[in-house]
Protein backbone atom coordinates (compact mmCIF):
# COMPACT_ATOMS: atom_id res chain seq x y z
CA UNK A 1 0.00 0.00 0.00
CA UNK A 2 1.70 3.70 -0.83
CA UNK A 3 1.34 5.97 1.65
CA UNK A 4 -0.25 9.21 0.41
CA UNK A 5 1.61 12.82 -0.06
CA UNK A 6 0.22 14.16 2.53
CA UNK A 7 1.09 11.52 4.66
CA UNK A 8 5.34 11.86 4.17
CA UNK A 9 6.40 11.35 6.96
CA UNK A 10 4.56 8.07 7.64
CA UNK A 11 6.09 4.44 5.96
CA UNK A 12 4.04 1.05 5.40
CA UNK A 13 5.23 -2.11 6.69
CA UNK A 14 4.18 -5.36 4.81
CA UNK A 15 4.76 -7.86 7.39
CA UNK A 16 4.97 -11.58 6.76
CA UNK A 17 1.60 -12.52 6.46
CA UNK A 18 0.39 -9.43 4.58
CA UNK A 19 -0.50 -7.07 6.82
CA UNK A 20 0.13 -3.13 6.17
CA UNK A 21 1.37 -1.12 8.82
CA UNK A 22 1.85 2.62 9.15
CA UNK A 23 3.88 4.17 11.48
CA UNK A 24 5.72 7.81 11.84
CA UNK A 25 9.13 7.36 9.65
CA UNK A 26 10.80 8.81 13.02
CA UNK A 27 9.53 5.34 14.85
CA UNK A 28 10.19 3.07 11.69
CA UNK A 29 13.67 4.33 11.73
CA UNK A 30 14.44 3.01 14.99
CA UNK A 31 15.49 -0.19 13.07
CA UNK A 32 18.68 0.49 10.95
CA UNK A 33 17.56 -2.18 8.58
CA UNK A 34 14.35 0.16 8.05
CA UNK A 35 16.55 3.28 8.04
CA UNK A 36 18.98 1.88 5.59
CA UNK A 37 16.26 0.78 3.27
CA UNK A 38 14.52 4.25 3.31
CA UNK A 39 17.90 6.18 2.32
CA UNK A 40 18.84 3.10 0.07
CA UNK A 41 15.42 3.55 -1.84
CA UNK A 42 14.17 6.68 -0.92
CA UNK A 43 10.95 7.50 0.05
CA UNK A 44 9.08 6.74 -2.87
CA UNK A 45 5.93 5.87 -1.09
CA UNK A 46 6.07 2.25 -1.51
CA UNK A 47 5.06 -0.15 1.18
CA UNK A 48 8.67 -2.19 2.72
CA UNK A 49 8.42 -5.84 2.22
CA UNK A 50 9.61 -6.97 6.62
CA UNK A 51 9.39 -10.95 5.24
CA UNK A 52 10.68 -12.21 8.49
CA UNK A 53 8.10 -10.69 10.59
CA UNK A 54 4.45 -11.30 11.17
CA UNK A 55 2.16 -8.71 12.14
CA UNK A 56 1.72 -9.63 15.78
CA UNK A 57 5.47 -9.61 16.55
CA UNK A 58 5.99 -6.32 14.54
CA UNK A 59 2.93 -4.70 16.80
CA UNK A 60 4.55 -5.32 19.36
CA UNK A 61 8.11 -3.99 17.87
CA UNK A 62 6.64 -0.95 17.09
CA UNK A 63 5.09 -0.34 20.31
CA UNK A 64 8.58 -0.69 21.52
CA UNK A 65 10.41 1.61 19.32
CA UNK A 66 7.08 4.35 19.62
CA UNK A 67 8.06 4.32 23.45
CA UNK A 68 11.60 4.85 22.49
CA UNK A 69 11.06 7.04 19.54
CA UNK A 70 13.07 10.00 21.14
CA UNK A 71 15.87 7.85 22.40
CA UNK A 72 20.25 8.69 21.70
CA UNK A 73 21.31 6.02 19.23
CA UNK A 74 23.83 3.24 21.12
CA UNK A 75 26.76 4.32 21.48
CA UNK A 76 29.76 1.87 19.75
CA UNK A 77 31.72 2.03 23.25
CA UNK A 78 28.69 0.40 24.77
CA UNK A 79 29.94 -2.99 24.57
CA UNK A 80 32.94 -2.04 25.73
CA UNK A 81 32.05 -0.92 29.65
CA UNK A 82 31.34 -3.62 31.55
CA UNK A 83 28.99 -1.30 33.84
CA UNK A 84 27.20 -1.06 30.64
CA UNK A 85 26.22 -5.02 31.44
CA UNK A 86 24.01 -5.16 33.91
CA UNK A 87 20.79 -6.91 33.39
CA UNK A 88 18.54 -4.26 34.63
CA UNK A 89 15.90 -3.28 32.90
CA UNK A 90 13.57 0.22 33.20
CA UNK A 91 10.18 -0.36 33.77
CA UNK A 92 8.61 0.43 31.08
CA UNK A 93 10.36 -2.33 29.18
CA UNK A 94 9.99 -5.14 32.01
CA UNK A 95 6.42 -4.34 31.81
CA UNK A 96 6.76 -4.52 27.75
CA UNK A 97 8.51 -7.80 28.09
CA UNK A 98 6.08 -9.64 30.25
CA UNK A 99 4.98 -11.98 27.20
CA UNK A 100 4.99 -15.88 26.95
CA UNK A 101 8.09 -17.35 25.72
CA UNK A 102 6.97 -17.74 22.33
CA UNK A 103 6.51 -14.10 21.88
CA UNK A 104 9.54 -13.27 23.57
CA UNK A 105 11.78 -15.26 21.35
CA UNK A 106 9.72 -13.93 17.98
CA UNK A 107 10.64 -10.47 19.87
CA UNK A 108 14.81 -11.26 20.24
CA UNK A 109 14.91 -12.50 16.27
CA UNK A 110 12.46 -9.29 14.89
CA UNK A 111 14.71 -7.12 16.58
CA UNK A 112 18.01 -8.71 15.35
CA UNK A 113 16.81 -9.06 11.74
CA UNK A 114 15.67 -5.42 12.17
CA UNK A 115 18.57 -4.16 13.28
CA UNK A 116 17.18 -2.59 16.37
CA UNK A 117 20.01 -3.07 19.05
CA UNK A 118 18.56 -1.61 22.11
CA UNK A 119 15.16 -3.82 21.74
CA UNK A 120 17.83 -6.65 20.88
CA UNK A 121 19.75 -6.14 24.47
CA UNK A 122 16.50 -5.78 26.30
CA UNK A 123 15.22 -9.25 25.31
CA UNK A 124 19.04 -10.92 25.73
CA UNK A 125 18.59 -8.95 29.03
CA UNK A 126 15.17 -10.59 29.86
CA UNK A 127 16.33 -14.16 28.79
CA UNK A 128 19.95 -13.68 31.13
CA UNK A 129 17.05 -12.68 33.87
CA UNK A 130 15.51 -16.17 33.30
CA UNK A 131 18.85 -17.70 34.16
CA UNK A 132 20.11 -15.36 37.08
CA UNK A 133 20.40 -17.63 40.46
CA UNK A 134 19.08 -20.97 38.93
CA UNK A 135 20.85 -23.81 39.38
CA UNK A 136 21.79 -26.14 36.05
CA UNK A 137 18.39 -28.09 36.63
CA UNK A 138 16.37 -25.38 36.73
CA UNK A 139 17.71 -23.99 33.67
CA UNK A 140 16.90 -27.29 32.28
CA UNK A 141 13.48 -27.15 33.27
CA UNK A 142 13.07 -23.27 32.07
CA UNK A 143 14.32 -24.07 28.36
CA UNK A 144 13.60 -27.76 27.94
CA UNK A 145 17.11 -28.61 28.08
CA UNK A 146 18.71 -32.28 27.83
CA UNK A 147 21.20 -33.10 30.55
CA UNK A 148 23.54 -35.07 27.52
CA UNK A 149 26.47 -34.95 29.92
CA UNK A 150 29.01 -38.00 29.95
CA UNK A 151 29.93 -40.15 33.31
CA UNK A 152 33.56 -38.75 33.19
CA UNK A 153 31.65 -35.07 32.05
CA UNK A 154 29.59 -35.65 35.39
CA UNK A 155 32.87 -36.43 37.53
CA UNK A 156 33.85 -33.29 36.31
CA UNK A 157 31.42 -30.83 37.10
CA UNK A 158 30.69 -33.15 40.33
CA UNK A 159 34.41 -32.11 41.41
CA UNK A 160 34.39 -28.57 40.27
CA UNK A 161 30.98 -28.04 42.26
CA UNK A 162 32.79 -28.85 45.74
CA UNK A 163 34.14 -25.21 45.48
CA UNK A 164 31.26 -22.98 46.98
CA UNK A 165 31.32 -19.45 48.20
CA UNK A 166 32.72 -18.81 51.77
CA UNK A 167 31.67 -15.19 51.78
CA UNK B 1 33.80 -11.47 24.98
CA UNK B 2 34.80 -12.85 22.13
CA UNK B 3 31.65 -13.11 19.53
CA UNK B 4 32.77 -16.48 18.00
CA UNK B 5 32.25 -18.74 21.12
CA UNK B 6 29.31 -20.03 20.08
CA UNK B 7 29.86 -21.57 16.95
CA UNK B 8 28.81 -25.23 17.28
CA UNK B 9 26.01 -25.42 15.64
CA UNK B 10 22.65 -27.23 15.96
CA UNK B 11 20.69 -29.18 13.98
CA UNK B 12 18.55 -26.22 14.75
CA UNK B 13 20.85 -23.87 14.20
CA UNK B 14 21.54 -25.29 10.52
CA UNK B 15 18.15 -24.99 9.55
CA UNK B 16 18.06 -20.95 10.47
CA UNK B 17 20.58 -20.70 8.07
CA UNK B 18 18.84 -22.25 5.55
CA UNK B 19 15.97 -19.82 6.68
CA UNK B 20 18.64 -16.87 6.29
CA UNK B 21 20.14 -18.05 2.73
CA UNK B 22 16.52 -18.05 1.36
CA UNK B 23 15.97 -14.13 2.87
CA UNK B 24 19.25 -13.10 0.97
CA UNK B 25 18.65 -15.34 -2.47
CA UNK B 26 15.08 -15.13 -2.94
CA UNK B 27 13.33 -13.64 -5.74
CA UNK B 28 9.77 -12.89 -4.57
CA UNK B 29 11.04 -13.10 -0.93
CA UNK B 30 7.55 -12.19 0.71
CA UNK B 31 6.34 -15.89 -1.00
CA UNK B 32 9.52 -17.43 -0.42
CA UNK B 33 11.00 -16.78 3.12
CA UNK B 34 10.05 -18.67 5.60
CA UNK B 35 8.88 -16.54 8.37
CA UNK B 36 11.37 -16.87 11.09
CA UNK B 37 8.57 -15.90 13.34
CA UNK B 38 6.20 -18.73 12.77
CA UNK B 39 8.14 -21.87 11.29
CA UNK B 40 8.68 -23.33 14.81
CA UNK B 41 6.16 -25.41 16.52
CA UNK B 42 4.73 -22.87 19.61
CA UNK B 43 6.63 -24.09 22.22
CA UNK B 44 5.96 -23.61 26.66
CA UNK B 45 9.49 -23.14 26.85
CA UNK B 46 11.90 -20.72 25.34
CA UNK B 47 13.57 -21.69 23.05
CA UNK B 48 17.08 -21.08 23.88
CA UNK B 49 19.28 -23.44 21.91
CA UNK B 50 17.42 -22.21 18.86
CA UNK B 51 19.01 -18.83 18.85
CA UNK B 52 21.11 -18.18 16.19
CA UNK B 53 24.57 -18.83 17.94
CA UNK B 54 25.44 -14.62 18.18
CA UNK B 55 22.21 -14.06 20.34
CA UNK B 56 23.06 -16.80 22.58
CA UNK B 57 26.16 -14.93 22.58
CA UNK B 58 24.35 -11.80 23.57
CA UNK B 59 22.60 -13.33 26.49
CA UNK B 60 25.95 -14.80 27.70
CA UNK B 61 27.35 -10.87 27.30
CA UNK B 62 24.83 -10.23 30.10
CA UNK B 63 25.72 -12.88 32.50
CA UNK B 64 28.00 -11.30 34.20
CA UNK B 65 28.62 -11.33 38.00
CA UNK B 66 29.33 -7.81 39.12
CA UNK B 67 30.83 -8.77 42.45
CA UNK B 68 34.09 -11.57 42.84
CA UNK B 69 32.59 -14.43 44.89
CA UNK B 70 35.20 -15.74 47.32
CA UNK B 71 35.62 -19.24 46.53
CA UNK B 72 36.93 -22.40 48.41
CA UNK B 73 36.36 -26.39 48.39
CA UNK B 74 33.48 -26.74 50.64
CA UNK B 75 34.29 -29.53 53.75
CA UNK B 76 37.66 -30.96 51.92
CA UNK B 77 36.67 -34.36 51.13
CA UNK B 78 33.03 -34.13 51.07
CA UNK B 79 31.17 -34.42 47.85
CA UNK B 80 28.44 -32.44 47.13
CA UNK B 81 25.78 -33.85 44.45
CA UNK B 82 23.71 -30.72 44.16
CA UNK B 83 24.90 -27.34 42.46
CA UNK B 84 26.98 -25.12 44.61
CA UNK B 85 26.03 -22.18 46.46
CA UNK B 86 25.34 -19.34 44.37
CA UNK B 87 24.70 -16.02 46.13
CA UNK B 88 27.24 -14.36 44.09
CA UNK B 89 27.59 -16.61 41.21
CA UNK B 90 24.33 -16.14 39.63
CA UNK B 91 25.46 -17.17 36.00
CA UNK B 92 27.34 -20.38 37.28
CA UNK B 93 24.44 -22.85 36.82
CA UNK B 94 24.75 -21.88 33.10
CA UNK B 95 27.90 -24.12 32.72
CA UNK B 96 26.66 -26.99 33.82
CA UNK B 97 23.12 -27.46 31.64
CA UNK B 98 24.45 -29.46 28.74
CA UNK B 99 27.19 -29.92 26.57
CA UNK B 100 26.41 -27.32 24.23
CA UNK B 101 25.80 -24.64 26.24
CA UNK B 102 28.77 -25.59 28.14
CA UNK B 103 31.28 -25.45 25.67
CA UNK B 104 29.87 -22.24 24.69
CA UNK B 105 29.58 -20.36 27.95
CA UNK B 106 31.91 -21.84 30.29
CA UNK B 107 35.11 -20.52 28.59
CA UNK B 108 33.48 -16.74 28.69
CA UNK B 109 32.78 -17.49 32.31
CA UNK B 110 35.89 -18.37 33.32
CA UNK B 111 37.32 -15.66 31.79
CA UNK B 112 35.26 -12.43 32.88
CA UNK B 113 34.04 -13.51 36.57
CA UNK B 114 36.97 -13.54 38.79
CA UNK B 115 37.48 -15.70 41.69
CA UNK B 116 39.38 -15.28 44.67
CA UNK B 117 40.32 -17.83 46.44
CA UNK B 118 42.51 -18.64 49.49
CA UNK B 119 46.31 -19.68 48.52
CA UNK B 120 46.02 -22.83 50.03
CA UNK B 121 43.82 -23.74 48.01
CA UNK B 122 46.07 -22.43 44.94
CA UNK B 123 47.01 -26.08 43.76
CA UNK B 124 44.10 -27.82 44.59
CA UNK B 125 42.01 -25.12 42.34
CA UNK B 126 44.35 -25.65 39.61
CA UNK B 127 43.69 -29.02 39.49
CA UNK B 128 39.87 -29.18 39.48
CA UNK B 129 39.29 -26.57 36.77
CA UNK B 130 42.57 -27.09 34.91
CA UNK B 131 42.68 -30.49 34.79
CA UNK B 132 43.48 -31.32 30.74
CA UNK B 133 46.13 -29.27 31.25
CA UNK B 134 49.36 -30.64 30.14
CA UNK B 135 52.38 -28.57 28.33
CA UNK B 136 52.08 -30.46 25.45
CA UNK B 137 48.56 -30.74 25.26
CA UNK B 138 46.86 -28.01 22.58
CA UNK B 139 43.77 -27.82 24.47
CA UNK B 140 45.79 -25.86 27.25
CA UNK B 141 46.20 -23.00 25.07
CA UNK B 142 42.56 -22.81 24.87
CA UNK B 143 41.99 -22.61 28.30
CA UNK B 144 40.46 -19.61 30.10
CA UNK B 145 40.68 -18.21 33.63
CA UNK B 146 40.83 -15.29 36.26
CA UNK B 147 41.60 -15.79 40.01
CA UNK B 148 42.87 -13.89 42.77
CA UNK B 149 45.17 -15.52 45.25
CA UNK B 150 43.63 -13.62 48.63
CA UNK B 151 46.48 -13.40 50.65
CA UNK B 152 44.21 -11.62 53.42
CA UNK B 153 43.58 -14.42 55.14
CA UNK B 154 44.67 -16.06 58.27
CA UNK B 155 44.96 -19.53 57.95
CA UNK B 156 47.39 -18.76 54.96
CA UNK B 157 50.62 -20.96 55.27
CA UNK B 158 52.82 -21.06 52.55
CA UNK B 159 52.14 -21.57 48.67
CA UNK B 160 53.55 -22.90 46.25
CA UNK B 161 54.64 -20.84 43.13
CA UNK B 162 55.26 -23.66 40.58
CA UNK B 163 51.97 -24.92 39.76
CA UNK B 164 50.82 -21.64 39.06
CA UNK B 165 53.95 -20.43 36.76
CA UNK B 166 53.50 -23.56 35.20
CA UNK B 167 49.61 -22.44 34.31
CA UNK B 168 50.38 -19.21 33.34
CA UNK B 169 53.07 -20.55 30.98
CA UNK B 170 50.99 -23.90 29.41
CA UNK B 171 47.38 -21.75 29.32
CA UNK B 172 48.66 -17.93 28.01
CA UNK B 173 44.51 -17.21 28.38
CA UNK B 174 44.53 -17.65 32.57
CA UNK B 175 44.84 -14.41 34.40
CA UNK B 176 45.89 -14.58 38.07
CA UNK B 177 46.93 -12.05 40.92
CA UNK B 178 47.55 -11.86 44.05
CA UNK B 179 45.31 -9.66 46.23
CA UNK B 180 45.73 -8.32 50.08
CA UNK B 181 45.12 -5.24 52.49
CA UNK B 182 49.24 -4.64 52.01
CA UNK B 183 49.03 -3.11 48.69
CA UNK B 184 52.85 -2.20 48.23
CA UNK B 185 53.66 -5.96 48.91
CA UNK B 186 50.82 -6.87 46.72
CA UNK B 187 51.84 -4.74 44.00
CA UNK B 188 55.25 -5.96 43.95
CA UNK B 189 54.22 -9.63 43.80
CA UNK B 190 51.97 -9.20 40.52
CA UNK B 191 55.09 -7.31 39.34
CA UNK B 192 57.29 -10.29 40.37
CA UNK B 193 54.95 -13.30 39.40
CA UNK B 194 51.73 -12.06 37.28
CA UNK B 195 53.36 -9.34 34.86
CA UNK B 196 53.44 -10.23 31.21
CA UNK B 197 57.59 -9.55 31.10
CA UNK B 198 57.49 -11.51 34.35
CA UNK B 199 56.01 -14.47 32.95
CA UNK B 200 58.52 -14.50 30.41
CA UNK B 201 61.33 -14.28 32.80
CA UNK B 202 60.06 -17.19 34.34
CA UNK B 203 59.95 -19.36 31.21
CA UNK B 204 63.52 -20.29 31.98
CA UNK B 205 63.78 -21.01 35.30
CA UNK B 206 60.90 -22.82 36.44
CA UNK B 207 62.18 -26.20 34.73
CA UNK B 208 65.54 -27.77 36.12
CA UNK B 209 66.67 -25.22 37.99
CA UNK B 210 63.97 -24.50 40.07
CA UNK B 211 62.74 -27.44 41.96
CA UNK B 212 61.12 -25.35 44.82
CA UNK B 213 59.39 -21.73 45.05
CA UNK B 214 57.45 -21.09 47.91
CA UNK B 215 56.00 -17.66 49.46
Amino acid sequence: MAATSADAKKVTLTTSDNADLTVEREVAERSILIKNLLEDIGDNGDAIPIPNVNEAVMKKVLEWCEQHRKDPPASQDDDADSRKKSTDIDEWDQKFMQVDQEMLFEIILAANYLDIKALLDVGCKTVANMIKGKSPDEIRKTFNIQNDFTPEEEDQIRRENEWAEDR
Amino acid sequence: MSSDIATRKSQRDVESDENARHVSHGGNTTKVMADVTTCCAKANHFRFLDLLPELRNRVYYFAFESTAAHIRPYRPYTVIQTAPSIRKRRFYGLTQVCRQIREEFRPIYMEENEVHINPDYATRYIETFFSLLSSDDPEAKKLLGNFALDLDVPQFSCLSLIPLLQLILDALGVKWKFTGPEVSSITLLNRLFCSPGSIAMWESHIQEPIAKLML
